[in-house]
């Protein structure tokens, strides 16, 4: 086992990092409303970014991932570049929308080129044409909608288990980077602002709050890479989603809580991450279906 | 990152699991863990010594100490593989982790040439006298004292909260050699033997589980200063770096998933539906909490390989959540069994005890959140 990056990860890691710094971040996603960033996703596809979890592996998919969470871009790029290849879904165009059933919310609906739909045991996809959108209001961070499928292809026999085990992944992998940086982001602040003549984040009352919510991030980010490398290990990606619907519950609570009423304002910059928190919490049944589907993979298994 | 195991590492699992398996006392429990009788106590050196002879005790040694210089990875494969059955190690893995280590780096030759041979052996016991009645989490305030009186010292003082005392032929003892230097320059390490005069060891009575916890009062002992460990005012920095190697690698997230499986069978055999939403939420939360463990314990393992002399900040981390783990484990394997769970011998029974103890013992819980706050964090120091 090695939990390092290699020569060839850290290189992506680097590039893709710049890139989300310089073209992404709480700024640009401020700046669209109810909008896809298409020159983002462009310069990641022309990056060839877009691919690394077919063209490398789950663990490069991974690290792209996490930056485009740690970033906020405004895009379905976890999605894109790590659900669709961990189930086994292939040639698909750069916005890939995922629904869970004709009533669930759907990030980004209405903006994707396709969707990927969970029908019982079977996965399907449809291509933007094929269905329609129910635009949603919501003040979650994200564009959303129900998405009506009228045609779509099944990808087949466990087509459901794989998309379903994959996009456990991802949403792992997206709390546990989403949680870090609003940890990180809330710790600079409590170390900044005074009140009683010091740091507040000299208080053992805050520091533990936020040392609490970063061992869960770290914990939902590691997760997330092992369910990543054993994606066909039902036990462990509903095991990290389980995980990680804990972490943004917690994540949410503990950075609002500490950062007090600056922390609500969309200037302050913290909902950028706390929101899409509340968003994934929920995502494909939250804590109680990815812990249901943990213990029923774990009794199955014997 | 790779993160399957290797197939050497495979391999090495699979050869220690039948060695393991062999070797282990039947009907061997978390609470023979403890070694509440003699007879627990010769079985602990019986299946030490066997997998000694197997070379899996000390693999992680190396090779002029008798092991092969395996990786930290093999040193958790064993503890995954020992702690999934009850760790029927008992104490030793404290000898083989890091008070074996803890000689190799700072030990006179004549200490290895005694100690070591005993640990790779199986063949002793060690208790570690760390905590005093007012040094808990607060263990530079220890206030134990050695005296030199010529080639020797004169020990006084309590340690408390002690594992396996009443079992230990040594122990690993902090004491304080100067009263006058700063709490933490004035600490000393010495390798007593448990037969000396004037060491007595009382059990701490409890409701949890038989010879748990012990306190030592040290009357006057006579130790010799070649039973030092390193400089004299220098202990500190040994301990430091030996705690930091007792954090790292104890895999309570198999034995956790272990309680957690065979809390399922015993609601089965109770004729509890399993399959009920509501217990299957609690299983599945209680088994994300051992993941959440498993994965952090890989990440402190992997730091203690590429960063050895560093801070250790994932050691924290993963101890900030393998504490609460072992607690909502308990907890969970109660709401499953429901009343049930209150009679003794089951698995959920036991994890009361671990749970209890596994956010306090080795570091309080709060203790790893203030160093998670200022390693990971940078948060500011209070007052």
């Amino acid at each position: 086992m090695d939990l390092e990056l290699n020569t060839e990860q850290q290189m992506l890691d680097d590039a893709v990092t710049a890139l989300f710094r310089d073209h992404a971040g709480q700024r640009r996603t401020a700046e669209l409303t109810n909008a896809i960033d298409a020159a983002l996703i462009t310069r990641l596809a022309d990056g060839g970014f877009l691919d690394v979890g077919y063209d490398a592996g789950p663990m490069e998919a991974i690290i792209v991932a996490e930056r485009a969470a740690q970033f906020v871009a405004c895009a379905p790029l976890v999605a894109r570049v790590l659900v669709a290849p961990l189930a086994g879904v292939r040639d698909l165009p750069n916005t890939v929308g995922l629904v869970a059933s004709p009533t669930s919310l759907v990030r980004y609906a209405g903006l994707c080129d396709a969707y990927l739909v969970l029908d019982g045991d079977m996965a399907r996809l449809a291509s933007s044409d094929d269905v329609s959108v129910e635009p949603v209001r919501s003040r979650s961070a994200y564009p959303t909608g129900r998405v009506h499928v009228r045609r779509s292809e099944s990808l087949g026999v466990g087509s459901g288990d794989a998309l379903r085990r994959a996009w456990q992944v991802g949403i792992a992998a997206e709390v546990g980077a989403t949680a870090e940086a609003a940890v990180t982001f809330t710790a600079q602040h409590v170390s900044d602002r005074h009140q009683f003549g010091r740091p507040i984040g000299s208080f053992q009352a805050v520091q533990h709050r936020l040392a609490k919510s970063y061992a869960n991030s770290q914990a939902t980010k590691w997760m997330a890479r092992r369910g990543a490398w054993y994606h066909h290990d039902a036990f462990l990606t509903a095991t990290a989603a389980t995980f990680a619907a804990m972490t943004a519950r917690d994540a949410y609570d503990d950075c609002h809580q500490v950062s007090g009423a600056i922390g609500i304002t969309s200037e302050f910059g913290l909902t950028a991450w706390t929101m899409r928190l509340m968003a994934l919490h929920t995502e494909l049944g939250g804590r109680r279906a990815h812990a249901r589907h943990a213990a029923q993979s774990r009794r199955a298994a014997g | 990152m790779e993160l399957g195991w290797t197939a050497d590492e495979a391999a090495f699992r699979a050869a220690l699991r039948a060695s393991v398996s062999t070797h282990l006392r039947p009907g061997w429990t978390l609470d023979d863990r403890d070694m509440p009788e003699q007879a627990d106590i010769d079985a602990v050196k019986a299946f030490c010594a066997a997998l000694g002879d197997d070379g899996f005790l000390t693999p992680h040694w190396p090779a002029a100490y008798g092991g092969r210089d395996a990786s930290p990875w093999e040193q958790l494969i064993i503890s995954e593989e020992t702690w999934s059955v009850g760790e029927p190690r008992g104490g030793q893995y404290m000898n083989t982790n890091w008070i074996g280590p803890a000689l190799m780096r700072y030990g006179t030759d004549e200490q290895r040439a005694l100690h070591l041979p005993l640990i790779s052996a199986g063949q002793v016991n060690w208790c570690q006298g760390f905590s005093e009645p007012d040094a808990g989490s607060d263990l530079a305030a220890l206030r134990t004292q050695a005296i030199r009186d010529g080639d020797s010292y004169v020990v006084n003082g309590t340690k408390v909260w002690t594992s396996y005392a009443h079992a230990a032929e040594y122990c690993f003892l902090l004491v304080r050699t100067d009263l006058d230097s700063p709490k933490r320059e004035g600490i000393t390490i010495l390798l007593v033997p448990m037969s000396s005069p004037g060491v007595e060891v009382r059990e701490i009575p409890n409701p949890y589980a038989t010879h748990l916890i012990h306190e030592m009062h040290f009357t006057d002992v006579i130790v010799p200063i070649t039973c030092r460990l390193g400089d004299e005012n220098r202990g500190w920095d040994i301990v430091r770096n030996s705690l930091a190697n007792e954090r790292v690698g104890i895999a309570r997230h198999q034995h956790t998933e272990y309680v957690i499986d065979q809390t399922v069978r015993d609601a089965q055999g109770l004729g509890i539906d399993v399959a009920d939403p509501g217990i299957e939420e609690t299983l599945g939360i209680a088994y994300a909490w051992a993941e959440a463990s498993r994965a952090l314990n890989y990440v402190a393992v992997s730091e203690r390989i590429t960063d050895p002399n560093g801070s250790r900040p994932a050691a924290s981390v993963s101890r900030a959540i393998t504490g609460p783990m072992e607690r909502m484990a308990g907890w969970a394997c109660h709401e499953v069994l429901g009343d049930q769970a209150l009679a003794g011998g089951t698995e959920a029974d036991r994890q009361v005890v671990t749970g209890t103890s596994s956010m306090i013992a080795a570091g309080a819980y709060e203790v790893q959140l203030d160093l998670v706050a200022r390693l990971c964090l940078n948060l500011p120091r209070g007052r």
